[in-house]
């Protein structure tokens, strides 16, 4: 999955005067405060922190009504920041005729409207369960419950939304794609090597009888093409 | 799924005759919808119009409504914020309260939807859900009936369904929910059942499936909404509503005329201040009238200045739905003097008021004057009792479902927070008391834990350490669930502590100086009033309390015997001599029983002069539920006079003594507040409870007189 990374940051971390008896608490807490927050200077949202140490440097104490200090640290964070055509995978949530609902990394909630969603899905109720399948590959099936990836389209940084899209081919339900995925670049290869062996055949053959029909032969390889996914699946 | 009922087809004139599936539907609804950024807002307009019904009670509408509310949740993905913002007004003011289950549903789906579809209608879809916690005003009424109660289960049920949906949905959203929550909670002068049904469902919240998240800010909330009631209460509001004045004035061959004559017989009601153009026969005996006069002078004007405050009608009896109603005073007078007097007072207090014959000085405790019963809607201190049974209901659950722990963990911090340091909480606290009391071993033990520990660390500034130890020996007194063993550990560490301090500090007594070591031997001497026999009962206990080594601590430089209340003082010595503590030292100890004046100002114009936070809750409801729980002095007395050890002062006290002692449990026990209105006795008397300061009260007491008459306690009710 992509949009996961660790970073390390060099932060500064201003604590008030009565935290001083216990700072690394208080230093503790202002990086929880950080947790599941998107932050712009980050590029991300903070997922996980862990110090690396605490300079020792002394802290600054800032001037002012009430003098706070700032404690330099060096931290490594997990930020998640999705952007545009990345791939994520998440959980299925909910399924309607009008958009898939997917719950990324268990916080981060993601929606696929149905425009989203490329031609080969359709909605479907199956034994009383709502589905999406395949019009093309029978076994490749989206319900509530499976895990799937799917590219971003936009990031709402302020409520953690995510706006995803099924059209990309490489997308849909992770077991199925997992499962097939040698297959199909096997099935593409051999396709295509037959599409090129029948279509020399069937030239050599249409050349023979005296008729070569373009759409003939295509119309041949495509049903070769089908025949063989088909026993493949 | 696809069947429409006639009313559609009606509508949608446009496609007569048909048969519309849920798809069908949903297309029309779509097109609508974008056709509003084309700018033909016709069919859009149309939709909008279907949502604002309101008043429709027929088939056609409810199923009309209804389906358009499907609809609409089948096109989320097409609502646009600015585009269709009537849209979205009119589903924002929609009430599920006003509805029948079925719209409920659709309208429910559609706001989960909403707030599933698009990170900018989460708040909104949020605000609109917590805006369904309570009711709309015209409704408000119906729910004391059967058909009400159903109906707010049915709605509240729904929403809060409706909150885990959504959190199923979009995970991060109980978090928004938190403060959206805090801030919409109503005001504390909003009416009673509106905060009621608010704080219940902060507490279905707490804990419903997304308590765990929201759990933890719902309870301080409520701790704080709580305590915001609480300080508005004055000690003047207080008054069980059938105890009499705690010390009523009795005229020799006086009758008594109630002055206002509308029967308020139990003296509690009260009318305005009175006077007649005609004086009447004055019955009592002349050589009191003069005494009499002065002091009814003193309570005219201080009921005067009452009434300006709460704005009597001028020339009027106010009438009782009112509420503002003053404690009902009139002078008994009939001599010339009597009436020249009452014209000056008329003239000094400025109001005019109308004169009716027959009055009789009834000095009632100021405390009648907001009496519950007859003001408007509810007053503050049935709110906060409705509230706080309400809290107690919740402990309950939370006890039966076995989460007592947690839920006392946040308690606890709430408390240390907000009530630990609010100046004289008067029944908060009392929320505290009852969780300890559901669970003895765990929460009852670590609420004493903490209190002590709190005292005995020196890192808390001193205010709060005397907060805290003032809160510990309320509690150990009045805990009947908190055992001996308990009691004793802690006694040993607080003695500890003194006498360790007592040893550092070699310095004379001073009062500002070392008033955390002073409230913590006012806090022992407390809590051995109440606890020396049980501790005595037990031999163990009974060695380890002779062993602890509180004579040097009272005995020295520091002098706690003088500084700490009075009253305390007294019985602790008087039990300890009885339980053979000190032996050497009594004589010495029962000659220094003067009225000191340092004790008088001890805490003075700051906070702790006398604070027993665990005082006899004064508000009804909640009093019931802590009653088993709840040890009272005079319970503790009598046992104490019925031994045989303990009895040797117990039965020497003179007379007086006993009126003294007696008078103190009225304090303690009865459900009256401790009386000011001009009644010169003892301020001792005030000490075992709570003081209240009320400026008016302040004023009156300086230029009081001696009560002429004879007075008598008079025997509450109330006081077991």
């Amino acid at each position: 999955m992509e949009g996961l990374k660790v970073s390390n940051a060099n932060l500064t971390v201003y604590l008030h005067p009565s935290k001083s008896r216990d700072a690394s608490e208080a230093i503790l807490r202002e990086l929880s405060s950080l947790l599941f927050t998107f932050s712009e200077a980050l590029d991300g949202v903070v997922l996980a922190y862990d110090i690396n140490s605490l300079d020792n440097k002394a802290a600054k104490i800032l001037s002012g009504v009430i003098p706070y200090f700032g404690v330099p640290l060096s931290v490594d964070l997990l930020l998640f920041s999705p952007k545009p055509d990345m791939l994520l995978e998440g959980k299925v949530v909910k399924l309607s005729q009008e958009s898939i609902h997917v719950v990324v990394l268990g916080f981060s909630s993601a929606i696929i409207t149905v425009k989203d969603i490329r031609e080969e899905f359709v909605y479907k109720t199956k034994h009383e369960q709502d589905v999406y399948a395949s019009k093309s590959h029978k076994r490749h099936v989206i319900k509530v419950g499976t895990m799937i990836r799917f590219s971003v389209k936009s990031f709402d940084e302020e409520i953690l939304h995510i706006y995803g899209s099924l059209m990309p081919d490489h997308t849909g339900s992770i077991h199925w794609l997992e499962k097939h995925s040698e297959l199909i670049s096997h099935t593409n290869k051999i396709a295509k090597k037959r599409e090129s062996e029948g279509e020399l055949t069937t030239v050599k053959q249409d050349a023979i009888d005296g008729k070569i029909s373009p759409l003939d032969s295509v119309q041949k390889i495509k049903r070769s093409k089908k025949q063989k996914i088909q026993e493949e699946s | 799924m696809g069947r429409v009922s006639g009313a559609e087809k009606q509508e949608f004139s446009e496609m007569e005759n048909a048969e519309f599936s849920d798809l069908q539907l949903i297309c029309h609804v779509r097109d609508a919808l974008s056709a509003v950024t084309l700018g033909d807002r016709e069919n859009y307009d149309e939709l909008v119009g279907y949502l604002h019904r309101k008043e429709s009670l027929n088939p056609d509408d409810i199923a009309l409504l209804e389906t358009t509310l499907k609809a609409l949740s089948g096109t989320v993905s097409c609502i646009d914020s600015v585009h269709h913002e009537s849209l979205l007004s009119a589903v924002y003011r929609m009430s599920l309260w006003n509805y029948g289950t079925s719209i409920m549903d659709a309208l429910i789906e559609l706001i989960v939807s909403l707030a599933a579809s698009n990170g900018k209608y989460i708040d909104w879809s949020l605000e609109l859900l917590v805006n369904n916690f309570t009711p709309p005003y015209h409704l408000m009424d119906s729910l004391k009936q059967e058909s009400g109660i159903e109906k707010k289960n049915k709605v509240l049920s729904r929403v809060h369904a409706a909150f885990e949906a959504i959190a199923v949905l979009v995970p991060l959203a109980p978090l928004r929910l938190s403060p959206i929550v805090v801030q919409r909670m109503p005001l504390i002068y909003s009416k009673g059942p509106e905060i009621l049904m608010y704080v219940e469902n902060m507490l279905k919240l707490e804990s419903g499936a997304i308590g765990e998240i929201v759990g933890v800010t719902m309870l301080p909330a409520i701790v704080d909404r709580l305590i915001e009631l609480d300080v508005e209460i004055g000690w003047d509001g207080l008054l069980q509503e059938d105890a009499k004045g705690i010390f009523e004035m009795e005229l020799e061959d006086a009758e008594f005329a109630d002055g206002d004559g509308d029967g308020d017989d139990n003296m509690v009601g009260v009318s305005i201040v009175i006077l007649s153009e005609h004086p009447c026969m004055l019955t009592c005996q002349a050589d009191c009238i003069q005494a009499w006069l002065d002091q009814a002078v003193g309570v005219v004007k201080w009921l005067c200045e009452v009434a300006k405050l709460h704005m009597v009608n001028s020339g009027k009896r106010p009438r009782k739905q009112l509420g503002h109603r003053v404690i009902s005073s009139a002078i008994n007078y009939n001599s010339q003097e009597g009436k020249s007097l009452c014209s000056k007072l008329v003239v000094d207090s400025q109001l005019t008021v109308n004169f009716s014959a027959n009055f009789c000085v009834n000095c009632k405790p100021a405390a009648e004057y907001l009496n519950r019963k007859t003001l408007e809607g509810n007053t503050i201190a049935e709110k906060l009792d409705s509230l706080i049974e309400l809290t107690f209901l919740h402990l309950e659950s939370c006890q039966s479902s076995g989460r007592l722990s947690e839920v006392f963990d946040v308690l606890l911090r709430s408390f240390q927070r907000t009530i630990l340091n609010a100046y004289k909480s008067k029944f908060t606290q009392f929320v505290v008391f009852y969780a300890c009391a559901l669970d003895p071993e765990d929460c009852g033990v670590k609420f004493a834990m903490v209190l002590t520990d709190m005292f005995l660390s020196n890192v808390n500034p001193p205010n709060t350490r005397m907060s805290a130890v003032a809160y510990l020996a309320s509690y150990l007194s009045r805990a009947k669930f908190v055992s001996a063993a308990l009691v004793a550990s802690i006694l040993q560490r607080l003695v500890d502590w003194c006498l360790n301090y007592c040893q550092s500090h070699d310095s004379v007594m001073n009062l500002r100086a070392h008033q955390v070591f002073y409230s913590g031997c006012q806090a022992l001497m407390y809590m051995l009033c109440f606890r020396m026999r049980s501790l005595m009962d037990a031999p163990r206990l009974k060695m380890q309390l002779l062993n602890m080594p509180m004579e040097p601590i009272l005995q020295h430089k520091l002098n706690p015997l003088k500084v700490c209340l009075p009253t305390v003082v007294v019985e602790f010595l008087r039990q300890a001599k009885a339980a053979k503590l000190f032996m050497t030292s009594e004589s010495f100890a029962f000659d220094d029983m003067l009225e000191s004046d340092l004790s008088r100002a001890f805490g003075g114009i700051d906070r702790l002069d006398a604070f027993f936070p665990f005082d006899p809750c004064l508000l009804k409801k909640s009093e019931s539920y802590i009653r088993p729980h709840f040890a009272r002095w005079s319970k503790i007395k009598c046992d104490g006079a019925n031994d045989g050890d303990l009895s040797e002062s117990g039965s020497d006290a003179s007379d007086d003594e006993f009126v003294d002692m007696n008078e103190n449990d009225m304090i303690e026990d009865d459900m009256t507040v401790s009386v000011q209105a001009g009644l010169d006795f003892d301020p001792d008397l005030n000490r075992m409870s709570i003081t209240p300061k009320n400026k008016f009260l302040l004023h009156f007491q300086q230029q009081n007189a001696r009560m002429p008459a004879r007075i008598r306690p008079s025997t509450s009710p109330e006081s077991l």
